[in-house]
């Protein structure tokens, strides 16, 4: 049986983990609020690009301007939206395990090619083989701006546009509520829209494209899959506080159960000390008088 | 009037009736006013200005500096959708002018593709910022 000494200094060191995983707790909650704010701003912006989404579903023709070819697919590329740091209960492992599963039943011939966003997805990916990780971004903020993503946007649309790659794949968690996380794979070029309904081909009828139908479809395009990649990063920053905040909501009710199991130890160790010393007392006496 | 719906990816700019809307569009500029026809058009960097009523003069112009975007106009509806729009009132000059330095200075010094594109991109964006406080002031003083 542990001694007290040692019972105590496990008390106290549970004791001060239980302090910073609540202050992990408070600043992921604070991190959430402030990240779902943040989603909420940008939320007009992919309402709007969806609606001149509209526009182009009525197009004849579609699958001849580039961001609508669906080609057979050889060459895939993978944007991988993880977290920068851990201690985020089982956000980056759910991430991953999801991503692994895809490109085991991809089954390309080619290399995939990867463009990972924070450091854990980036480190999983340097050590496997047989791909080609593009490009690492770990340097976003709890705010990351539309220029932050736009590197990444250039890069893919370009390489789909030069038929470098046939498909681009986002995979990300989607926060459908604050306990419910889910890792999705989206597939953000070539773009698919929703069938058309029958209002806005009308109106297209009247609609003038100035200067010309190519460019702005290559305008409103880019804004779609723009619009889809930043939903989705900002989706997995909720994703990755909510999560964390729920770990270290655990971790903190955790500590609470050890410290209460360890003082009822210690109590009962020490009962047990008091109570021999005193057989040992009395013992003592006993063995005088005689 | 007009509804002007001015979005960026940060949020709602502009929501309101306005009289008139100065657009710089691709093929140069173009002013939306009520029963404009339905068109769908690229917005390029610009000044964007917005006239309230009818009555107001030059200097009660609101403008928005702009960096490229999608425009979209139907039934007096006036959709806007732009990578970054910054209010004139909310451009400080001696920041944007420390800014573009800073910009031109980085052009300079800069090695690669990447860093250069970035440079022309902030020279750019400065470049408007000014553009916009310039046009505010001469406004005003006229």
């Amino acid at each position: 049986m542990a001694t007290t000494i040692t019972l105590k200094r496990r008390i106290n060191s549970v004791k001060s983990i239980r302090q910073i995983t609540k202050a992990l707790q408070l600043v992921a909650a604070s991190k959430l609020k402030r990240s779902q704010d943040y989603a909420t701003m940008s939320r007009e912006y992919a309402l709007l690009a969806e609606k001149l989404g509209h526009y182009l579903a009525s197009i004849h023709e579609l699958e001849k301007y580039s961001y609508f070819q669906v080609r057979p697919i050889s060459r895939q590329l993978y944007i991988v939206i993880s977290s920068n740091s851990g201690l985020a209960g089982a956000y980056n492992s759910n991430l991953i395990r999801q991503f692994v599963r895809q490109l085991q039943q991809s089954g390309d011939k080619n290399p995939p090619k990867i463009i990972a966003i924070g450091n854990k997805a980036a480190n999983y990916c340097r050590n496997l083989k047989e791909i080609d990780l593009m490009a690492v971004y770990n340097d976003f903020s709890d705010k990351p701006t539309a220029n932050d993503i736009r590197p990444i946007l250039k890069t893919a649309v370009e390489m789909f546009k030069e038929s470098q790659i046939d498909q681009v794949n986002l995979i990300y968690t989607k926060s459908i509520s604050n306990i419910n996380q889910k890792v999705i794979s989206q597939v953000i070029l070539p773009i698919t829209l929703e069938e058309n309904q029958s209002s806005t081909k009308e109106a297209l009828n009247f609609t003038n494209f100035e200067p010309d139908i190519e460019s702005i479809i290559d305008e409103i395009s880019f804004r779609l899959v723009e619009a889809n990649l930043w939903q989705a990063l900002l989706d997995s920053l909720i994703s990755e506080n909510a999560m964390r905040m729920l770990a270290m909501k655990n971790a903190t009710d955790n500590a609470k159960d050890l410290i209460d199991d360890y003082t009822l130890t210690l109590n009962t160790v020490r009962q047990s000390r008091i109570t021999q010393e005193l057989a040992e007392i009395s013992g003592g006496v006993e063995a005088l008088k005689q | 009037m007009v509804h002007l719906k001015l979005v960026s990816q940060t949020g709602l700019k502009f929501d309101d009736d306005v009289y008139e809307v100065v657009i710089p569009t691709s093929d140069g500029q173009i002013a939306v006013l009520n029963d404009h026809m339905p068109i769908v058009t690229s917005i390029q960097s610009g000044v964007l200005s917005i006239r309230r009523s009818a009555k107001d003069p030059d200097s009660r112009l609101e403008m928005f500096a702009t960096y490229g975007g999608v425009v979209e106009v139907k039934n007096n509806q006036l959709n806007i959708l732009v990578d970054e729009a910054d209010h004139a009132d909310s451009i400080d000059q001696a920041e944007v002018e420390l800014a573009y330095d800073k910009a031109l200075e980085m052009k300079k010094n800069a090695h690669d593709e990447i860093s250069l594109n970035h440079a022309q991109q902030l020279i750019d964006r400065s470049q408007i910022r000014l553009q916009v406080v310039n046009l505010r002031k001469h406004l005003i003083k006229k």
